[in-house]
């Protein structure tokens, strides 16, 4: 079934259809979760081939299909609501909430084409935003919900990564075992002094025997501590490298609607709190963890052994303890959790502050960014202290707990003692492996601290490696050469699904041509780029090159042979050679040369003291706006794009400079499309066409001259610019 | 008032009047005689400063005007924009916290509003959580509504407990 029809509740049902004609077709039936009075409930909408109706309890409105002429829908702050409209005049207001607001976009797109076309044309079924199971906003409409994975693929998946030091790893566990096993043997040892020399007063050989075993065991324990340390450490820091190299590659490969949903400082957290305490719990943690099972078995397995009635008193308050975890480990994670959120967002702030120290500074705002950043230290410090508490709290009553147990052997062993059923020797014996014991439980607590921890680690590290990436060469899709035919088809895109960016966009661009898109800011010029180099997919339409729909190209060779110059240029640290030969490392240097020259940056580039090998800082920061624009350009040039998009790529620029690369320009651009996006009139009039953009839609295209006389959005612009040209 | 300020504000506030057309949309018509149809009013900050601050846009969305308070219209005008205001933004009110769980980064909550009741998912992070002043709190679920407690002091004590320790 359709997700437009939803299931009515029955006594609603039987309303509407005791008066539905025979042959009356359902093609619509949606809820509305907002009534009249604004309230949470439910207000149906039914539309069949004949009427529609609107539902409200015992309330009943319906007009036939042929009265209702649109069919409006108004986004509204946290909700929306669908207005059905006979020429000017209302009939009926229909209001949800942005739960609701998706399912409605269609329904108002449907109605509308039912209208006009006599067909709904609806999909069947609306995309989900949430997972079915958990409600959680998934990262991709459609997509897998990171938190619904299977667990223990969580926990497989960090095996993964150990298994290629499978051979370390099998010779720590043995190091530990050998250690392990020297520990337990120096109390028996010491009970055999005990019971064989001191009470009965024996041999001499044997003592001297006995007390060599002491030091023998002794010595193989501090050689199994220097091994394990050694062997765990260089485990540890190899495997994080391996994971952290993991979550970058899937990190670049994100789609950029995943990256954009993400703060660059909770990414940066990432790879440095979370990684750090993986790799804190993997060197230290995990083998603590093991050695402290193996001596927790071997403590019990000996013990059993010297006195069964003894080991179950000691194991006696292990239930207590399990309780116990029980009930608090839950607010200790809490507290933990909430430490490490105030911990990232106090590295948002840093990162922030520094980024705009420029204009922290000219505005003399130092001592504000101050204050900004003690509230949130404030808030590490009370979060931190609020996460020690729980877990001191947690530990000191295991501790407690636990040392019941030594009660309980000395009294219960003394008893023996007194009844000749247990040797002095194997009781002092139990008393030193029960402290034995203390030393493994406790480190449990610190291991399972870290455990704790590197788990969040874990699971927010996979949440990142499990989401999706692009397929930059998904299998089967041949390897093409574009030719830069372009084609939009009633493209509709918002970069939340609710506010349309773009609406119904069409157009065609012939191969070769130079399209000037013009409008005003925030209208969705730099919107409709993203969506041709794939950055960001139409929520409805198709884009086409070459008569093929995009999403049928291979990414990689689609993002090769369409070049951006984007309007925040980026250029990464590095020579301004590196930086020109970015896209095309295998550039020659004359290749390199004659792009620069191109983009009229040969000659700013030549006025450096070291030319083509200076260095232009982090970000590009000791070059100007219109150097770095140049750069860009030249770098967009060498790419040797089919279609080349330049996006307010001149901006920065003086006039002459700029129609100096337009020159360039030209003679290369014969057989490449090229867009260019520009606020300047005189950047885009040699243009061969214009596209004209207004709220999201193309308002006007043809030639410069042609849309002058058209009067029309171009022409008010053109009258706009001269007017500021008069001033100059 | 400075120039500045003065020059943010419309100058007779009294004389605009507001009435609603036949078309369900509003009509605003400025002293000077001029008239616009469609308009919708929205408010400059609206989470700041709730009801104050009123601006009044065009069909094309370009502002006409604005005026500082709800109050410095013509009484008989006011119920109108309170209504378009109440019907554009839909924000609900928590009045109770029925139950609120944490799970790694999202919270997954059971509230009773003044619209009734509502479970929403909220995504932990310093946008979706905002606070608003001290005591004042807004969540943005994840399918992007709006739910404010206005006052984390007038909640009642399980419920303020449950937003503090979880929050």
């Amino acid at each position: 079934m359709s997700d437009f029809l939803e299931p009515f509740p029955t006594p609603i049902l039987e309303r509407v259809n005791r008066d539905a004609a025979k042959d009356e077709r359902t093609l619509i039936r949606v809820a509305a979760d907002l009534d009249t009075d604004m309230r949470f409930g439910s207000r149906w909408l039914v539309v069949t081939d004949q009427r529609v109706l609107l539902i409200d309890g015992a309330e009943r409105r319906e007009w036939p299909l042929k009265k209702i002429q649109s069919a409006h829908l108004d986004t509204l702050v946290g909700g929306g609501r669908l207005v059905l409209r006979n020429g000017n005049r209302e009939l009926g207001v229909l209001y949800f909430t942005n739960s609701a607001l998706p399912k409605f976009v269609e329904v108002a797109a449907g109605i509308e084409r039912l209208i006009r076309t006599g067909d709904a044309g609806l999909p069947a079924v609306v995309d989900r935003i949430r997972c079915e199971s958990c409600s959680r906003l998934l990262p991709e409409k459609n997509g897998v919900c990171p938190k619904c994975l299977d667990r223990w693929a969580t926990v497989r998946a960090l095996f993964r990564y150990l298994a290629p030091y499978r051979l370390g790893l099998i010779s720590l566990v043995a190091v530990l075992a050998a250690s392990i096993a020297a520990e337990l043997a120096a109390p028996l040892a010491f009970r055999q002094i005990l019971d064989r020399i001191v009470v009965p007063g024996m041999a001499l050989r044997v003592l001297a025997g006995l007390v060599g075993i002491l030091l023998a065991a002794r010595l193989s324990m501090w050689l199994c501590e220097t091994a394990r340390g050694r062997l765990s450490v260089r485990l540890g820091a190899r495997v994080t490298a391996n994971i952290r190299q993991t979550l970058f590659d899937r990190v670049v490969h994100f789609p950029i609607r995943f990256i954009d949903a993400w703060s660059t400082g909770t990414l940066l957290s990432r790879f440095v709190n979370d990684i750090a305490r993986l790799e804190e719990f993997l060197g230290s943690g995990a083998p603590l963890l093991v050695m402290s099972a193996l001596l927790l078995a071997g403590i019990l397995g000996v013990l059993f052994y010297l006195s069964p009635r003894l080991t179950a008193a000691i194991v006696l308050p292990v239930p207590l303890i399990i309780l116990w975890t029980w009930f608090l480990w839950k607010r200790l994670r809490r507290a933990q959790d909430r430490q490490s959120s105030s911990l990232a967002s106090l590295s948002v702030q840093v990162s922030e502050s520094l980024s705009g120290i420029r204009v922290v500074k000219a505005f003399c705002q130092e001592d504000k960014e101050y204050k900004r950043f003690l509230e949130c230290n404030d808030r590490v410090r009370i979060r931190s202290a609020d996460a020690e508490r729980e877990s001191f709290l947690f530990f000191t009553v295991i501790y407690f707990l636990m040392n019941t147990g030594v009660f309980l052997v000395w009294f219960i062993g003394g008893h023996q003692v007194l009844q000749g059923a247990l040797t002095v020797g194997s009781l002092l014996a139990a008393v030193s492996y029960l402290w034995m014991l203390y030393w493994p439980l406790q480190w449990f607590g610190q291991v399972s601290n870290s455990l704790s921890q590197a788990l969040t680690g874990a699971v927010q590290f996979f949440e990142l490696t499990d989401s999706p990436v692009e397929e930059p060469s998904a299998p089967g899709l041949p390897v093409r050469r574009i030719e830069g035919l372009v084609c939009f088809r009633n493209v509709t895109f918002g970069y939340n699904s609710n506010r349309p960016v773009l609406n119904e966009i069409n157009f065609r661009v012939d191969p070769g041509e130079v399209i000037g898109v013009i409008g005003r800011s925030g209208t969705g010029k730099t919107t409709l780029m993203n969506l041709l180099c794939r950055f960001y997919e139409a929520d409805r339409g198709t884009i086409l090159i070459d008569g093929l729909d995009i999403r049928d190209y291979r990414l990689d060779e689609l993002r090769k042979q369409v070049a951006i110059v984007p309007q925040d240029i980026f250029l990464f640290s590095g020579t301004i050679e590196d930086n020109i030969r970015y896209g095309c490392p295998d550039a020659t240097f004359e290749e390199t040369v004659a792009a620069a020259r191109m983009a009229n940056a040969h000659r700013f580039i030549l006025e450096k003291p070291d030319g083509y090998d200076s260095l232009v800082g982090p970000r590009g920061d000791r070059l100007s706006g219109g150097e770095r624009q140049r750069i860009a350009i030249a770098r967009a040039i060498l790419a040797n794009p089919q279609i080349l998009i330049l996006d307010e790529a001149t901006s920065s620029l003086d006039v002459e400079s700029e129609l100096a690369i337009q020159r360039a320009l030209e003679s290369v651009a014969r057989n490449r499309t090229t867009f260019i996006i520009a606020h300047r009139l005189s950047t885009i009039r040699n243009s061969d066409r214009l596209l004209v953009l207004d709220r999201g839609r193309i308002v006007e295209t043809g030639t410069y001259d042609e849309l002058l006389a058209h009067r029309g959005l171009l022409w008010e612009f053109a009258n706009a610019y001269s007017e500021t040209r008069d001033l100059q | 008032m400075t120039d500045l300020a003065a020059s943010a504000l419309a100058t007779e506030p009294k004389a605009i009047r507001v009435s609603r057309a036949s078309d369900g949309g509003l009509l605003l018509t400025l002293p000077d005689g001029r008239s616009f149809a469609g308009v919708q009013v929205v408010c400059a900050a609206p989470l700041s400063q709730p009801n104050r601050y009123l601006c009044f846009l065009d069909s094309a969305d370009q502002e006409i005007l604005m005026i500082r308070d709800l109050s410095d219209l013509a009484p008989e005008d006011r119920p109108l924009v309170e209504e378009e205001l109440r019907m554009r933004y839909i924000t609900s009110v928590i009045r109770r916290v029925i139950s609120l769980r944490r799970e790694g980064g999202i919270l997954y909550w059971e509230t009773e509003t003044d619209r009734g009741f509502r479970d929403l998912v909220v995504q932990s992070s310093d946008e979706n959580i905002r606070w608003l002043g001290e005591r004042r709190l807004l969540l943005i679920d994840v399918d992007g509504n709006r739910l404010t407690v206005p006052d984390i002091g007038e909640l009642d004590p399980a419920s303020a407990r449950m937003l503090r320790t979880m929050i």
